[in-house]
């Protein structure tokens, strides 16, 4: 028996050793923490994410990072990055509620240890993220995917790639993918032109509609499953596109005219909800007991003559200002009440946008810019949270750059925010995650994980939407390109 | 002499083939084979390696965009492709088992490489995907190897397995070269092997080809991965047919020789005579299909020379491509009235004139635009902006603004539309040296160094290009290193600063008249004196009187010349005859500009015949005067 625990004493401090061999003994203190890319130091993650990864912006040859929590520790070898393993960073998540991060650089013969840093490990987060994957230009748009990633490991896969259905200079747009509960089960996205239409699915339920009709100006455009009852809320929008001359933000989209819809799945009808004239209502938003719906409106009153009215609301983008609002609704009788009026983002000279409602209804995220509806291309657009429980809302200075944030969304737990942002390099979107305490603050934005830490500068493509899931995608993208050419495109009819 | 010519003759064909291609390349075509290299892309870092390699023919696009970095010296380029198309040639001899006397026919394969990248033309601006040049040599030697890899094998069996395996790694490495190299060696073993004509091995061979062919369905369908095609749009595969006839060369090549005739003996007799006609066929296809013709390597001088600001350069290059085209148009036209006298039908003189002027040569609308920024910065446009004819832009030419667009943009101070083409262009077939550098460029001159910082450091991480990434780096970000004289010209021409709208429809013409002329004049002390040029330069391009009067008054205002340019009087003369205004008497118009109005004017009244035939008629005398624009010319924009 002795003999046993002394082979296993020596086996445990030859893995312990072995874990640390290379690490220095002797090393200059840098008296602070190393440069790198992403910035990792200081953040907060999930206890089931993939590897942090990252790369060191400093002027070396090559460095060991250890990384510490509990009784684990592990030395990672690179010239110019630290990639843990996956087998030995699972063994980190789950050994403490803390990792310290030790870097040593070796320059010039001789080692320079820095200051270490730390990640805080909180709860989980939910495995998958779904997203639309596109260039930076809206000239063409024949490169589109739509990608489900799992975060706790690199995987990931298209679910969706308009290429598939290419026939000559016949192409699509697919937009706004959007998950009812966090669930795959029940989904929808957009398809534009060729073979268009808002697919359904719901299992063997495909339906490929258009909410064009009568009462409606365009097919539904921005999303909002109603959690609890069988709805679908839409705004439809006009929608146009112009490149600013000399402006940093370099293109515009405004809407001219809108409307808020209602999608009865059940009767397979469209209801008018809201078509104020003199108003552009967008991004429609459930409470989580879906019996209230958030949306912006924009007043943008309009007497002049129909066909300059693009014109007009281009000569007049920066006035185009969005309140955030809330109407209630009675599902058992489909009935609305008055529109109430949340915030006067105007009145402050500010326009707000994709309001979201936190899982347990108590906080509410939106993005706010200085004008305006798009605001992935506003430099100015930041993020804020309301509290609904007391009115009162703050920006999110903990989580914002001084570039775009834009599209975010919350976790099924409530626990994490993945939000939109071009902090990187001011043009291409990238997915952050922020944990949030609990008490409407967060913790410091991390960047996706990629097993390249240097991938975003090699990356051309922006990430879109971004919407967590707690389960995969039940098609592959052929699959799921079938179903978008073989199902017939039907037309809604207005609710009577 | 005889002798030892068939001694070596198989190294006097490689001999010629370097000696007739390398100059050619290295120097005619100099700048064709600078531009395939700036539309090519290496990074060295891993990710572009994972995203290049892992696909179907990737390691043969990696290969390839390894070798096209090469290019940015056009002459080592060059040498890069002469030397593959060596190997190509020897190769082909000895894994077709093409005997003396029929050493030519090795060319044949070479020039059909050839034919595969100087037939894109213009073209190669709008393709796929990028690094194209060394692509279908690359992929043409692998099957070549596969084929004489698999010949080597003596054992039936063994064979068809090789064979088999090669055609999965091939196409998995190589794309469609790898299952051309696995079909050649199929049917290389049904011509050689005598076995093979037993019923049970050709049953085998059918086999494996149907295989072969149908593999790529496990792979996505994709039966020209590797394979660089046109596909732009309302252009077809307009380059296909050179990677149709190789591959049909190379099946009847592996069908056809066995080394040696039934009897034993090599093949002589005919041989000569009979690979002449091949080589001679294969040199008609190949002027057929050669699109890198006389004015797309016009466009590629031109590009660069204003890369290099050598403005007279292309001030020049322009000229002798208007001179070659006005001879040649005065020959069609004699031709044209000749056949009219010998019909002997005065009336249909107007019918053969208009058809003259559908057809006749013009150089392309691209070749004006660069001659237009040329003049421009040479501060000349006002004096020479008419002095040659204006280009065509006909439905054949790709829209200038897939080419050299984000350039144009640049050079006339739209710096936000040059980067947004840039990244337009880099989305249908991927980023190149040219987006990139053209992206870095606008937004840094746009103050948005943020964004530029992106692809500065994407161009960190190549060969050739680091160097102008690490300058331009310095003169943007950096208040000690002085910003070079071009960059400060286009400072000159991005002005006003106000924001305008634009829809991004691709019409580059249009736009910057929309800028300069259309849109409402800027405030007079918002105006730089080169900003109130282009104005007056693109408003004589649009023939629009008011937006000409008005530009012209911010120019005097702003320029306060002693001497109206040439155009300008010209324009300004005309215009207050046809106004009846008498601007034109407050103006500094020369007399000699007042006696060409007049001359041409009578000219007009005097001269008989049709609108096409005075048009053709007057142009000689009157073609380089901003009346002769106006009244014949349309503008295109």
């Amino acid at each position: 028996m002795k003999a046993l625990y002394r082979i296993i004493t020596i086996l445990t401090v030859a893995v312990a050793l072995n874990a640390c061999a290379g690490v220095p003994q002797k090393a200059e203190q840098a008296g602070r923490t190393p440069a790198m890319t992403p910035d990792y130091a200081g953040v907060t993650i999930p206890s089931n994410i993939a590897p942090l990864t990252f790369a060191y912006d400093e002027d070396a040859s090559r460095y060991v990072t250890v990384f510490s929590a509990g009784s684990e520790k592990v030395a990672v070898k690179g010239k110019d990055r630290a990639v843990p393993s996956v087998k030995d960073w699972k063994k980190l998540l789950s050994a403490a509620k803390r990792i310290e991060v030790e870097t040593y650089m070796r320059k010039d013969g001789s080692w320079t240890r820095f200051e270490p840093f730390y990640f805080d490990v909180a709860g989980p987060i939910d495995q998958y993220l779904a997203y639309r994957l596109i260039p930076p230009n809206f000239e063409n748009f024949e490169h589109l995917s739509l990608t489900i990633r799992d975060l706790t490991s690199y995987s990931d896969r298209e679910f969706y790639n308009n290429e598939l259905l290419k026939d000559g200079s016949q192409v699509q747009c697919m937009n706004c993918h959007h998950f009812r509960n966090y669930g795959t089960d029940e989904m929808q996205i957009h398809v534009r032109q060729y073979l268009g239409g808002t697919m359904v699915l719901r299992g063997d339920d495909v339906r490929k509609i258009n909410m064009k009709n009568d009462s409606t100006i365009s097919s539904g455009v921005y999303p909002a499953w109603n959690p609890k009852y069988d709805y679908i809320a839409y705004s439809t929008n006009f929608t146009y596109q112009e490149f600013h001359s000399h402006h940093r933000n370099l293109l515009e989209v405004i809407d001219d005219n809108s409307q808020l819809i209602l999608y009865d799945l059940d009767k397979n009808e469209v209801q008018l909800v809201y078509d104020d004239p003199d108003a552009l209502e967008c991004f429609p938003a459930w409470a989580p007991d879906g019996r209230r719906l958030y949306f912006t409106s924009a007043y943008m009153p309009y007497d002049g003559e129909p066909e300059m009215k693009t014109t007009y609301f281009y000569e007049h983008y920066e006035d185009i200002r969005y309140d955030l609002y809330y109407i209630d609704f009675d599902p058992d009788n489909r009935s609305w009440g008055e529109p109430v009026k949340v915030i006067d983002a105007s009145a402050m000279g500010k326009s707000i946008s994709i309001p979201r409602v936190s899982p347990d209804g108590r906080w509410l995220m939106f993005a706010m810019g200085e004008y305006g509806v798009f605001h992935i291309w506003h430099e100015d657009a930041d993020l804020y949270l309301l509290d609904l429980q007391d009115g009162s809302w703050r920006a999110i200075d903990e989580v914002n750059s001084n570039l775009p944030e834009s599209y975010h969304s919350w976790s099924s737990t409530g626990e994490w925010v993945a939000f939109t942002t071009r902090r990187d390099d001011a043009h291409y979107t990238r997915v952050y995650f922020a944990h949030h305490n609990g008490d409407g603050t967060f913790g410091k934005p991390f960047a996706l994980p990629m097993k390249n830490p240097k991938w975003s500068t090699f990356f051309m493509y922006s990430f879109n939407v971004p919407e967590f899931t707690v389960e995969d995608i039940p098609y592959t993208a052929q699959e799921l390109a079938n179903l978008v050419r073989d199902t017939e495109t039907v037309t809604i009819p207005a609710a009577k | 002499m005889k002798k030892v010519f068939a001694k070596y003759e198989r190294c006097f064909w490689a001999v010629l083939l370097i000696a007739a291609l390398f100059p050619v390349l290295a120097f005619v075509y100099r700048d064709v084979l600078a531009r395939f290299g700036d539309l090519s892309l290496f990074i060295y870092e891993r990710s572009f390696f994972e995203e290049t390699v892992l696909k179907a023919g990737g390691f043969l696009e990696y290969i390839s965009a390894f070798l096209a970095q090469f290019l940015y010296v056009p002459w080592l380029g060059a040498l890069i492709a002469v030397l593959l198309w060596e190997a190509v040639y020897w190769l082909s001899l000895k894994a077709f088992d093409i005997p003396r006397g029929f050493s030519m026919l090795g060319l044949v394969p070479v020039a059909m490489l050839l034919l595969t990248v100087m037939g894109y033309g213009d073209k190669v601006n709008v393709m796929l995907y990028r690094n194209v040049f060394y692509t279908a040599t690359l992929g043409f030697l692998a099957s070549l190897a596969i084929l004489q890899c698999c010949k080597s094998i003596g054992n039936y069996a063994v064979k068809m397995v090789v064979t088999a395996v090669s055609a999965l790694a091939g196409y998995l490495l190589f794309g469609a070269y790898g299952l051309l190299g696995a079909a050649l060696a199929v049917l290389s073993e049904v011509s050689h092997n005598r076995l093979a004509f037993k019923a049970v091995y050709g049953f085998f061979d059918v086999l494996l080809l149907a295989a072969i062919a149908f593999l790529p369905m496990a792979f996505g369908h994709n039966w020209l991965a590797g394979v660089p095609v046109v596909e732009f749009y309302n252009y077809d595969k307009v380059n296909v047919l050179p990677y149709i006839l190789l591959a049909a060369f190379s099946l009847l090549m592996a069908l056809c020789f066995r080394g040696k005739n039934d009897k034993g003996e090599e093949y002589r007799r005919g041989s000569i005579a009979s690979s002449c006609c091949v080589l001679i066929v294969t040199v008609l296809i190949g002027c057929l299909l050669w699109k890198a013709g006389a004015d797309y390597r016009a466009e590629t001088k031109m590009y660069y020379a204003l890369m290099d600001q050598d403005y007279q350069k292309v001030v020049k290059l322009y000229d002798k491509v208007v001179k070659r085209e006005d001879a040649a148009n005065a020959r069609t036209y004699a031709n044209l009235m000749k056949k009219v006298k010998n019909l002997g039908g005065d009336d249909r003189r107007d019918l053969y004139a208009k058809y003259y002027f559908e057809t006749y040569e013009r150089p392309s609308r691209l070749m004006t635009e660069l001659r237009m920024i040329a003049i421009q910065y040479m501060g000349e446009s006002g004096n020479l902006l008419f002095s040659a004819p204006q280009g065509l832009l006909t439905m054949e030419d790709i829209p200038f603004v897939s080419q050299y667009g984000p350039t144009i943009y640049r050079y006339w101070g739209l710096f936000n539309s040059s980067y947004v083409w840039s990244t337009a262009t880099s989305i249908h077939g991927g980023w190149s040296y040219y987006d990139l550098r053209e992206a870095a460029l606008a937004m840094l001159l746009a103050g948005n160094d943020k964004a530029a910082e992106k692809y500065l450091d994407i161009l960190d991480n190549t060969l050739f290009h680091s160097k102008w990434a690490a300058a331009n780096r310095g003169y943007f970000l950096s208040d000690s290193v002085q910003l070079p004289e071009v960059y400060e010209e286009h400072y000159k021409l991005d002005c006003p600063r106000e924001n305008k709208f634009y829809s991004e429809n691709g019409e580059i013409e249009y736009k910057i008249l929309e800028h300069f002329a259309l849109f409402e004049q800027p405030e007079f002390e918002d105006l730089t004196p080169e900003y109130a040029e282009c104005a007056v330069l693109w408003a004589m391009l649009s023939k629009d009187v008011n937006a000409f009067w008005q530009a012209l008054d911010n120019y005097y205002g702003i320029n306060e010349p002693e001497k109206l340019p040439r155009y300008y009087q010209q324009a300004a003369y005309l215009f207050s005859v046809l106004q009846g205004s008498g601007i034109a008497d407050n103006l500094p118009i020369d007399d000699e500009v007042r006696r060409q109005y007049d001359s041409f004017a009578t000219y007009m009244t005097t001269h008989q015949g049709s609108v096409n035939e005075l048009r053709e008629a007057s142009y000689k005398r009157f073609g380089k005067t901003y009346f002769y624009f106006y009244f014949f010319v349309d503008n295109y924009i």
